[in-house]
Order: structure tokens, then sequence, then C-alpha cells
């Protein structure tokens, strides 16, 4: 009996302790805003960054030549200067030279130079390393053999001057020009095989308007003011910590006590949860980034992969346009973005986003709910019930699929059994294969497959080339197989305008081609939410990210407990 | 002994070795390794391609075992994929978190076990016997991920009192360092419990029958008869005979457990061995995938061998037998 | 002499009338049930009844009928039969003859005999129960599984909602020839298109009523949604009625095919020379020391995650430790005195493992059966939790709680209930296994 006396007495010792902890932790958590991640960083070089967080934090902790803001209201893209105080377009818009700023250092307290630039965009290109960037530098000029030319195409004119050679303009110039540079003092000490184990991978040089405190893997990681960044100045924050909290739930709870203070990735269910318990955290929500969408294989997938690209026939099920329109039809897609994402979705009529407001084709509508006129549809194709069973069939074949889902996300299933049901009812008969993460984007490059569940994000500045263009084998993320040559001629000249607006009536016929053709069921766009606690001040969450200038943030009143 | 000991111990090590293997090929076979999973629209091929060679992934496989176990005797577990540093750090990080974890639950298991198998046994058939019994069935066989579950949606959800995850509040750092063991304390305990109140059922109900059985041998009736105080027949005879077999239990168990309980440590989001192992074969990180399976070979094996010692230790007779 | 415990007789009257209160009160249970669920179970016999007939009759048109996909409506109604007429004859059925008085040890030694035999007899029972709710599903089970209702309305009800319905089915052609034929159509129509009517909730702004042309009204109704429903807004009593099936069918099959696995392996294992054992039981050292998840994962990556796969991972997980206790079995068997006795006497090897240890090792092998089976029941809800076991939309109870993790903070029945019903199953075959190994003669 001792022992329950012993184990009753802990239990108290810890239920008052734990009550405790929190009243002390208040004061200490002034200047201090804490986000809570769900999987922790794997480097802090921005050459060798793989995922959206630590790319976020490497912009934070970096210079780069040129700070991105979005306008809303037309949907642009705009740069303001940062390390490059100013630049000029020459040579019909295809050369753009840079003026650094003299006075930027790196945390070490060496000068900022236009060197560094250079050997930044040398790694960034360099095939042996195997940055995921490299594409940035697709625009520049290149060598006879096609590959990019670092020495014909960035050029150091001195110190504080730098040209960057493109091929020809394009909209995505500065873009591309702006990718945070790594100091050439450090990383040019070690030969380029050992460079990702190398330790200032994880203990940064930046000159940006953070530095890295502490990181402790797997825990939290620590960001404090950079007190020498003129770029463009220290932050105002005392110190901005990334915890990493895998477990949703957790992260969630810990918002609503205010033990952390942002949280990307709330569920709408969850937003009302949020605001009755915890009235001191406001939703920011984030549209138009993402959408989610059925992807019909217009083409056989089968003898696709067999022929490794060579014979190109029409999927038996989905090669029909007609076809295509009547599952559209068949799907309620507003009731799927009431009920998956409640206020956060909007019904999806194609792959421009509604940022992007200059380029919106406003003569279309998305197609009705309309199950009977699908399958009056599919009838007129010749898909009826001959045989009673409840399966439409058509010369002995059965209207039964295959649909592949990514494993381990319960969203993507949710909506796979919606469409099954909802498909079932007009004669579909739909089957539901979750596919393992890393294999699912191979399986559909390599068309092995029939019907999916999928979801894009969409870049800032419209880019379709990947996703529409006919060559099925040079763009094999045009996963659906769509092919079309008048819609290729469309994305040639888009490419070719140097000013974004400049493309506007191309995408508007554009999203008109797309809407007749249905190549897939856009489903709906879906918010990014944002939970932010109130005394976080400053922030402009929104399109361009979470930690979008940070260094802008202080604290206000208390969280409110 | 203590050679039989050693030659136990190499025995461990190569079936570990044999284990390791095992899983290498398997690993390989699977379809997508760790540039595959990092495929998307703004990555070409041939970047794809890169990764591969930076990786070492394009050998032929046969050399990349070689390359591998030739390291793998010189202490060295590689670097990890997913993770970007040596897989040997990223095990020192998540085995502490394992073991602790591993011994909480085992002493839950032996303590509240041994507790209400005693209470079971005082009480024979009365009423506190019967619930014991019926509730330890009932606990038993319960699945770990419902009683996971269970735990959270009572202390953390409905309560409030525990945290639901993790193994510290945020800031914990910050506290002294009695407040700040509590608080790891405090996240330990529903982990642990997961995990140790269907074993601390199971114990129950397999040490008030061994208890039983025990009072019943003939020269624990002739001790009675010859007048020995209960409390000597118990500690002298009666524990020691019915422990045996549980401490055998336990040591598998804890083996076992090194590997890290993964569905508990999943649902808590507890930082040790078993989440680490599916975070890994889900990024095909190879290096953290293989160094995983061979700490928890090791730990399976190296639990048969505590075992087996712990028996040995506790009943002569088997001393000879090792 | 103690004084004389309750007769024989007494014991007997009291069985008896027990018996009569149960099969009374289990007749009044499957009545009830007949009652709500008149619409299934009608065209259920009706289907059973004619199809026969038809094949008589009318052979012709036996091929459109659709005959395997109403198979387990068929069998929902031969176990729903056979559990009423139980029921019956248990209800009706004479008193056993008396059995003569005994008293002192023998009737002491035969209560506890009983008791022990009883308590198998519990575990089996409860095992039974669970096999009758997955045969007789299509029956129990109010809604489909998968029917999801109209989503804002119906997600996440809590336990004992009630809600408006409208039930919907589709128009079907029927052929048209032979009255039978017509009939048993029509009746087989209704069943396998109820598992796609659209059964939606009444309101207005949210549902899009389907046409009429594709779509018409069966009925509308007021129902109950006893267990509430989960975040697609599919009943959950439905669906742990329906994961009856996946759960115990898959850890039957597979408990018996790892105890039969095992069993071969253990069998060769102890009656195959020293070196070959050795070696055997070496290898099942390292396949034990792998981490099963590692090869789960393996194996579902690499072919998918289909029933028969989950069985086949399952088998080859568990075929270790019934080959290790009955290896052991067969080793120690292999010592005793009558085997030794009849090797020295030179009777033929085939005719001592028949005659003498396969006997012998019978006990075990029930053992082990249900304590696999316990054990099959666990891994596959544990598999299943974590999206690794059966796939949608076909609900197992793992995968139930799978999905409940979630919304744990705000739906803490979708959690609650499958787990009971694990628990539950586990429960009854322990106490079988205990009432098994305590029997006389183990």
């Amino acid at each position: 009996m001792k022992l329950w006396a012993f184990l009753l007495g802990v239990l108290i010792i810890l239920c008052l302790d734990l009550y405790g902890c929190r009243s002390a932790d208040e004061d200490a958590r002034e200047g201090t805003v804490v986000l809570g991640i769900p999987a922790d960083i794997s480097t802090l070089n921005p050459i060798f960054v793989q995922e959206v967080t630590e790319g976020e934090i490497c912009e934070l902790i970096y210079p780069m030549l040129v700070d991105a803001t979005f306008d809303t209201t037309i949907g642009i893209l705009r740069f303001e200067p940062s390390l490059a105080r100013s630049w000029e377009f020459r040579n019909e818009h295809r050369d753009v030279v840079f003026h650094l700023r003299s006075e930027a250092k790196w945390s070490d307290g060496v000068p900022v130079t236009a060197h560094d630039v250079r050997f930044t965009y040398e790694l960034y290109g360099d095939p042996d390393l195997g940055s995921i960037r490299q594409s940035a530098l697709d625009g520049l000029v290149k060598t006879a053999g096609g590959s990019v030319d670092v020495d014909k195409s960035i050029e150091v004119v001195d110190d504080s001057t730098i040209v960057f050679h493109f091929q020809r303009a394009y909209a995505g110039q500065l873009f591309d020009a702006g990718l945070p540079i790594v100091p050439a003092h450090i990383f040019n000490k070690v030969p380029r095989p050992e460079l990702r184990a190398y330790a200032p991978n994880r203990q940064p040089v930046g000159a940006g308007p953070f530095v890295l405190e502490s990181w402790k893997p797997l825990q939290e990681l620590v960001l404090i003011p950079n007190a020498e960044s003129v770029l463009p100045g220290p932050a105002k924050l005392e110190r901005l910590v990334f915890r990493i909290l895998p477990d949703n739930l957790s992260r969630l709870q810990q918002l609503k006590r205010g033990d952390i203070d942002l949280m990307g990735g709330l569920k709408p269910i969850d937003v009302s949860d949020v605001t009755s318990k915890a009235p001191f955290v406001h939703i920011v929500s984030i549209p138009g980034r993402e959408y989610f969408f059925l992807g019909w294989n217009n083409v056989d997938g089968t003898t696709y992969a067999a022929s490794v690209g060579a014979s190109i026939r029409p999927h038996p099920l989905f090669g029909s346009s007609v076809v295509r329109r009547a599952l559209t039809l068949a799907i309620n897609r507003k009731e799927m973005a009431a009920s998956l994402r409640g206020g956060y979705g909007q019904e999806a009529l194609g792959p421009i986003s509604s940022l992007f407001h200059w380029a919106l084709n406003d003569t279309l509508a998305p197609l009705p709910y309309d199950p009977a006129a699908a399958s009056r549809l599919l009838s007129k194709e010749g898909w009826l019930d001959n045989d009673g069973d409840g399966i439409l069939d058509k010369r002995n074949q059965r209207f039964s699929f295959l649909i592949i889902v990514p494993a381990g996300d319960q969203f993507y299933l949710d909506i796979a059994n919606l469409v099954q049901r909802q498909l079932r009812e007009i004669g579909i008969e739909v089957r539901i294969q979750p596919i393992d993460g890393s294999v699912f984007f191979p399986t559909l490059i390599e068309k092995k497959y029939d019907a999916c569940v999928a979801g894009f994000e969409v870049p800032l500045q419209i880019q379709m080339d990947d996703f529409w263009n006919s060559d099925l084998r040079r763009y094999p993320f045009n996963i659906v197989s769509f092919r079309s040559r008048r819609v290729d001629q469309i994305l040639e000249k888009a490419r070719a305008s140097v000013n974004e607006i400049d493309a506007a009536p191309l995408w508007k016929e554009f999203q008109a081609i797309l809407h007749q053709e249905q190549p897939c069921t856009f489903l709906f766009w879906s918010d990014k939410l944002v939970g932010v606690n109130d005394r976080v001040q400053g922030t402009t969450i929104g399109v361009l990210g979470t930690t979008y200038h940070a260094w802008e943030w202080h604290t206000g009143e208390s969280s409110g407990r | 002994m203590a050679k039989r000991i050693a030659k136990r111990a190499l025995n461990a090590i190569l079936l570990s070795l044999g284990v390791a293997t095992i899983a290498f090929v398997v690993i390989h076979v699977l379809p997508g390794d760790p540039a595959t999973a990092l495929i998307s629209p703004r990555l070409s091929s041939s970047t794809i391609e890169q990764l591969r060679t930076q990786y070492g992934l394009d050998r032929p496989l046969h050399v990349q075992y070689g390359l591998w176990l030739w390291s793998l005797l010189h202490g060295d577990f590689g670097f990890s994929f997913s993770q970007q540093r040596d897989v040997l750090n990223i095990l020192a990080a998540a085995l502490p978190y394992t073991i602790i974890l591993a011994l909480t639950a085992i002493l839950i298991e032996l303590f509240l076990g041994s507790l209400l198998a005693l209470l079971a046994v005082r009480t024979q058939n009365g009423f506190i016997d019967k619930i014991v019994t019926v509730g330890a069935l009932v606990t038993y066989t319960l699945p770990t991920f419902w009683i996971a579950i269970l735990l959270i949606s009572i202390f953390s959800y409905w309560i409030g009192l525990l945290p639901p995850a993790q193994v510290h509040s945020v800031g914990a750092e910050r506290l002294s360092s009695i407040p700040y063991a509590i608080d790891f304390l405090g996240h330990l305990i529903l982990p642990a419990l997961a995990i140790g109140l269907p074993g601390a059922a199971g114990i129950a109900r397999f040490l008030r029958a061994n208890l039983l059985k025990v009072y019943q041998l003939e020269y624990v009736l002739a001790a009675y008869s010859m007048g020995m105080s209960e409390l000597r027949i118990f500690f002298s005879y009666a524990l020691p005979n019915a422990l045996l077999p549980v401490v055998t239990i336990l040591g598998l168990e804890l083996g076992a457990l090194i590997g890290g309980a993964l569905v508990v440590e999943t649902v808590f989001a507890w930082p040790g061995m078993g989440r680490l192992t599916v975070i890994a074969i889900f990024a095909r990180d190879y290096p953290l995938v293989l160094a995983c399976t061979i700490v928890s070979g090791l730990g399976v094996i190296g639990g048969n061998l505590l075992a087996d010692i712990a028996a040995s230790v506790l009943d002569p007779r088997l001393r000879k037998e090792m | 002499m103690s004084l004389p415990e309750k007769s024989e007789h007494h014991h007997g009257k009291q069985r008896s009338l027990r018996r009569k209160l149960m099969s009374g009160v289990v007749l009044a249970l499957l009545s009830v049930i007949l009652y709500l669920q008149l619409d299934i179970i009608a065209p259920a016999f009706t289907s059973l009844i004619l199809t026969p007939l038809s094949l008589a009759a009318e052979p012709g048109l036996f091929a459109r009928l659709h005959v395997l996909r109403v198979i387990e409506y068929w069998i929902a109604a031969l176990v729903w039969t056979l559990g009423v007429a139980i029921a019956l004859r248990g209800l009706f059925a004479k008193r056993a003859k008396q059995a003569p008085q005994r008293v002192g040890a023998t009737q002491r030694l035969l209560s506890t005999a009983r008791e022990r035999y009883r308590r198998l007899g519990l575990g089996l029972q409860v095992i039974l129960l669970f096999a009758f709710v997955a045969a007789a599903a299509p029956f129990l089970a109010s809604w489909d599984p998968t029917a999801q209702g109209s989503l804002p309305a119906t997600r996440l009800l809590p336990p004992l909602t009630r809600a408006a319905y409208v039930e919907y089915t589709p128009v079907a052609a029927t052929p048209t020839a032979g009255p039978i034929s017509k009939r048993l159509a029509d009746a087989n129509n209704y069943l396998l298109n109820r598992l796609i009517r659209f059964s939606a909730l009444e309101d207005d702004t949210i549902l899009a009523a389907p046409s009429p042309e594709a779509m018409q009204v069966v009925r509308r109704g007021d129902r109950l949604f006893f267990l509430g429903t989960d975040h697609l807004g599919r009943d959950l009593a439905s669906r742990i009625i329906y994961g009856t099936r996946v759960s115990l069918g898959i850890a039957l099959v597979a408990a018996v095919g790892a105890v039969i696995a095992g069993a071969v392996f253990g069998f060769a294992a102890g009656n195959c020379g020293r070196i070959v054992e050795r070696l055997l039981m070496r290898s099942l050292d390292v396949l034990l020391a792998i981490p099963s998840l590692f090869l789960i994962l393996a194996v579902v990556t690499f072919l998918g995650s289909s029933i028969p796969m989950m069985i086949a991972v399952l088998i080859a997980l568990g075929w270790m430790a019934p080959a290790r206790i009955i290896r052991t079995e067969v080793a120690s068997l292999r010592e005793r005195e009558d085997i030794l006795t009849a090797k020295l006497l030179g009777v033929p090897t085939r005719r001592i493992v028949l005659a003498h240890m396969v006997p012998n090792i019978l006990p075990v092998v029930l053992t082990s059966l249900l304590l696999q089976f316990s054990t099959m029941v666990l891994a596959e809800a544990t598999l299943s939790f974590l999206g690794l076991g059966v796939q949608p939309p076909i609900p197992s109870w793992g995968s139930i709680i799978g999905e409940a993790t979630g919304y744990l903070h705000i739906a803490w029945w979708i959690a609650l209930f499958p787990g009971v019903a694990i628990s539950t199953l586990i429960v009854g075959a322990h106490v079988a296994l205990e009432g098994w190994q305590r029997g006389p003669g183990s």
C-alpha cells in the first residue's frame, strides 16, 4: 500500500508542477514567437533544400538579390530590392545587370560580393550536387551541348556588379535570379563531393535578418536577430522558435493552450473548435495555391508503358471527351468542397488559380452536378446496362476501373470514397487502391494507371508547360496524357511573353479548351489555413508563405491564456 | 559461465548480421528509392539520376552490399538520406528515448502485475480476486493502439491533465531540473501505461496461476506443516519459483521493445526507434532502415540472452544447461 | 462428512430453465430484427427459394440473374433459419434424462470438470455469436456500411441521433419472360442495389435529388444512428457489423493456416535428425528477430494489400509460434515409453506417427489454434489501424479506429465501439482457451 501512496504523491506533485510550469512560462515568452511544424528539416543549406519549410527558413537567414511580393489586386509577382539595390534590363531584356549593396556583410564579418552570387549559382547548377533548384538556371545561356554555361551566363563585373545573361527574355527572369546566396569563402573550402556532409550546412553563416541560435534535431530550431544585417535590418523579435510537433492533434492542442503561436495545416473542421475554445487565435486563410482533381488517363496506360511511350492509343474508358464530361457531371464537386473543406474550398474550373485575376476567363462556369445528363451522355456513347447487374457495359467491357490514391493521407481517401459512391449511382464501378507515397508520382509519370486522385500546388507565376504539353515523353508530368496542338501553340507563345499580363488572352483560350475537353475532372481549390495567436503582430501571412517577412513580426499583449 | 555468455553474444551478433542482410535484400527489392520519393514537377529526371549517383544507388547490388558491410564493420553506419546527417547520431538520439520508455513499461508491468497477483492470491476467490482476474483478462486482450487512444481521449482531451504527445512541453528547456524531469515524466506516463497495462495484466494472471501452483508444491506444504512463518515461505519459496517465468517473459519483452514499440510511439509521437523505423521505411532511407533493423535484431536477441541469464541466476538447476 | 452440495437434480433443473430463458430471449431478438428489417429479409428468402425453382422451370434465363453476387444474402438467410431453429429447439426440447446421483469426491471432480468445460463452451459461444453476426450481417445492419448520406448533415453525429432519410434505388431493367424468373429478378435486383441505394437525409439546401429517370424513391422514414456516424457520415453500427466479417474471417483463415504450417514444420523438426532440427530452429530464430512491420511494409508495398495478401502475411508471421510449441511437444513425445517400445518392436514409422503421435498432438494444436486466433484478430486490427490492412470501402474494426484518430477530440465514439468489439472477441477466445487448457486430460 505504500507503493500506492508513493505513486499518488508523485501524481499530485506532477499536476501541481504542470500547472505551475505554464504560468512561469508566460513572462519568458515576451518577444518570442513559436511556430509548430510537423517534421524536422534536414539541412540549412539552400542548395540541398528539399522541403518547403527548410526553404522558408533559408530565406530568413541567407541574402537574396531581390525580394518578391505578390500583388493580390491584379495577381502578379513584383520584386523589390534586397541584396541588389537596383537593376536594369539590357540587350532586349535578355540581360539583367544587378548593382549590389556594398554594406551587406556575412555574419562572420566578410562582405557579401558578386563572387558569392556567382559561386552560389555554380553550386545550384552543378549536376554532381543534384540541387532541386537546378531548373532556375534553365533560362541562362547554354553551351553547344545544351548544359548551362556558367562562365558565359553569369558575369562578375566587379565586387558589386553582376550580370545575368539569359537566352531570351521571359517573365520569370527575376524570380530565377532571386535564389538564396551562400558565402563562397566558406563553401569553397571543401571539395564538392563532401559538401553534403559539411558542417556549415547545419551552422549556417548568412547575411539575412535572422541567424541560427540553436538546433536540436527532431525537437526545435531557434533563430535570433542578426544585429549586423542590412537586408533590410535585424529582426524585431527576440527569438523565433520552430517547434517540431509531428502529431497534428497535439499541435492543435498546443495552439489552443497558447504554447505555440502559429500552426499551419489546420483542418476546416478544427476551425470552429479553435475559435470557440481559443478566442485569442485568429485564422488566416491562403486561397488558391492548391487544387485537387481526378486524373483520367486519356491514353491506354498499359500499351504506353509497355512500348516506353512509342504507342499512344486512346484509353478504352477515358479516351473520349464526352465520357470525361459525363464523369464530371456525375460528381457533385460543390458538395465535395463544402463537405471536405467547409467554407475553405471553392469548386474548381481549371488549373488556373483565382489568384491570377488577369488570366481568368469570366465567361466560363463550372459544369453543374447533373447525374441525369451524365447518364444520357454515357448512353449516347454506347454505355448501357445490358446485363442488368447495375454496371454499365459496352461491347462486353464493364465500366469498372481502379483509382489510385497516395497512401497515408486520409484526405485523398475521403475524396475517393465520395467519388466511388457517386459514380456507382450512375452505374460505374470504382475500386480504390492506395499506393505508397514514394511510388505514387513515379506510377503516374510512367502512366501505369487508369485513374487517380491527386493534388498540385501552383507556383506564383503561371507555368503550364509541364502538365499540358503534348510531347508526353518530354513532359512526363502531363500525367493525364492530354494532347492538343492548339494548346501546345498557346503554351509556346505564353512562354515567350516578357510581361505576364500580355499572355492573358492566351490563357483565357487555354481555359476554354480545357473546359470543353475535360481532360481531367477538376474538383476544388483548397485554402491553406494558418492559426495565429493574436499576440503575434505585424504578420503578412499569405501566398508567399507563413514566415514571409518574419523580420517584421513583434509580440503584443499576452496570449489571453 | 562467462565463456557461454560470450559464445551466446557472438551468436547474437552473427544472427543480427543475418537479419540485416535479409533486410538489405528486401528493402532494395521494394519499388521506389530515396530519389523517387522526391519526384515532383519542378524536378527534372536528370536531377533524380544525379541524386541516385550521389547516394551510390546506381552501383550493382552486391557492390552496395559489400560497401555497406565494410563500413559497418568499421563502426560506420552510413549517412542518412532523409536527415542529411550520420546515422549513428540519429540512432544515438533516438535510442535513449526508446530505452527509457521500454524500461518504464517493464517496471510498470513488473510492479503492477505483481501487486495485482499478490492481491488476488491473498483474497483467493474473494471479491477482489474476481475483479482482478476478470479485469486482467479484459485488459490483457485490449489492442495496444486502442488503449493508447483511450488514454489520450480520457487524460488529454476529457480531463486535460496529461499531454497527448511528444517528450516535452514547449519551453520546457527553460525550466530548472526538477520541474523539467517532472514535465518529462508527465509525457512518459501515458505511452508507458499504454504498453505496460496489458503486459501487467498478463503478468498478473500468469503470476497468480503460478503462485497458486507453488503453494500446492509438496515441499511448500511440508514447510507449512513444519511451522515455518508465512512470510518466510513466501519470500524463500513462493516468490522465486513464481517469479522465474515472469522474469523470462519480461526479458524477452524488453528485448522486443528495444526495436521500438511502433504503434505506441506513432500514436504518441514519441521520438524513439519505432517511429524512426517507420519514417525511414517510408522515405526509403536505406542506411537508416538497415541500422534500425540491426538494432532491433540485437535487441530481440539480447533480450533472449538476458532472459536466459536471469533465469539461470534465479534457478540453480538451469545453470548447468546454459 | 460435509453437507451434500446441491443435488444433480437441482443443477439439471436450473440449467434447463436457463437454457429455456436464453432460447426465448434469442428468439425474441431474432423476431424483432425480422420485423425491423423485413424489407431486406423477405427478398433474401424469396431469392433463396425461387432460385432452384427458376433453374428447374426456366433454365435459359439463369445466366442473367447474377446469382453469385446474391450468395451473401442466401448465407445470411440460411444462418438466420439455423439460429431460429436452434432457439426453438432450446425452448421446446424436453429436459435431458436425469443423470444418476453422485456424492462426495466424484461429484466434486465432475463439477470442476463441468466448470472447465463450461468455460470452453462460453468462449466458443462468444466466437460463434460473432460468426453469426458476420454471416447475417446484411440482415443486422440497418444502413449500408458505405452509405454516406448528405455529408455536411450526417458527419460526426453522436450515438442515438435520429435522422430523417429518403431512400432511392436505381431504375433497373429486368427480364420480361417467365413469372418465376421475373419475381426472382426483382428480388435479386432489390438486394444488389441495396448497396448503392442513395440514402440521403432530407435537407433541401444541401441534398441534390437524383433525377427520376435514374432513381426512384423507395421509402422515406426516420431512423436511428445507434452508435453515431463517422467523419464521412457513415453509420458506425453498420460498419462494425460488416467489419465483423473481415476481422473474424481473416483471423480464422490466417490462424488455421498458421497452425497447419507450424504443425508441418514442427513435426518435421521434431521427427528428423538432430542436425536438420538444429538448422530449422536456427532459421526460426533469425526469422523471429526480423522486425515484423518491416516485412509487412515490404510485402504490402510490393504486392498490394488485398485480403488474400493480408492472410498470407499473417500466416507468414504467425507460423513460428505454433511451430515451436509443436516441435517441443513432438520432441517430448519421441521419448515416451510407448513410442520407444513401438519403435523397438519394429512398428513402421508411419503407423507410429499416425496412431500414437497425432492423437497426442491434437490438444496442443487446438490450444495453438485458439491462441493464434486471438493473436490474428489483434494483428489484423493493428495492421488495419496503421493503414496497411484491408482497404476501403471494406470496413475493418482496425481501420475504423485508424480513421478516428484525427477526430478523437470531437468524436470519441468512433474509436470506442470497434475496440469493444475487438476486445470482446479476443476475451471469448481466451476464455475458451483457459477452459480447454484446464480440461481433463491436458
